[in-house]
């Protein structure tokens, strides 16, 4: 292992314990989703580019390019969606 | 490399906190969103450790799978408390 990869391991694996800390801690849900959603995707990157960097080969690269993608793209997506039923459900829960 | 495959599964008992003490139904699928990421990066490590890439294969289709599970939960939650909302409105 290079020393580039321990930093890019350090540094997701730092981001990830502190999304995991604010999802533990914090008072709100969407605080929650802030915290949660923020450090767990920035920290995945930062974890699989150290993979890459780690093994450099062709098929290695290509497929965990295609999972950073992946979670890149549906992450905010879960998010959004979470957030927006807990409000519909928070407004008809006070308007009964 | 070991060190860090210890250090995700302890993440990952970590993040189920939320999982099992949610006020909110919400809660808990987000606590399940962080879970799946670990488990497809713990995949990936695996991968790389013991030199097998379809096992990235693997990790793809989870993904891919978590994130209709977690669709899937939703659309069903709603469902069940609309159907909730027109059996107390018929009721009375």
């Amino acid at each position: 292992m290079s020393v580039i990869t321990i930093f890019f391991f350090v540094l997701g694996f730092t981001i990830i314990f502190f999304g995991i800390l604010g999802t533990i801690i914090l008072p709100d849900i969407f605080l929650r989703l802030h915290a949660s959603t923020k450090c767990g995707v920035t920290g995945t990157f930062n974890i699989l580019i150290g993979l890459i960097i780690d093994r450099l080969a062709w098929d290695y690269t290509i497929k965990i390019c295609l999972i950073i993608l992946f979670v890149f793209f549906t992450a905010p997506i879960i998010t959004h969606m979470l957030a927006i039923s807990y409000l519909r459900h928070k407004h008809e829960k006070e308007n009964t | 490399m070991t060190f860090f495959i210890t250090l995700l599964f302890i993440f990952m008992f970590l993040s189920m906190y939320r999982l099992f003490k949610g006020p909110a139904f919400h809660d808990r699928l987000l606590s399940l969103n962080l879970v799946s990421v670990h488990i497809i990066l713990i995949i990936c490590f695996f991968s790389v450790l013991f030199e097998r890439s379809f096992l990235l294969d693997i990790a793809i289709v989870y993904a891919l799978l978590s994130f209709a599970e977690i669709i899937a939960f939703l659309k069903l939650y709603e469902k069940n408390s609309e159907s909730e909302k027109e059996s107390e409105v018929e009721s009375p």
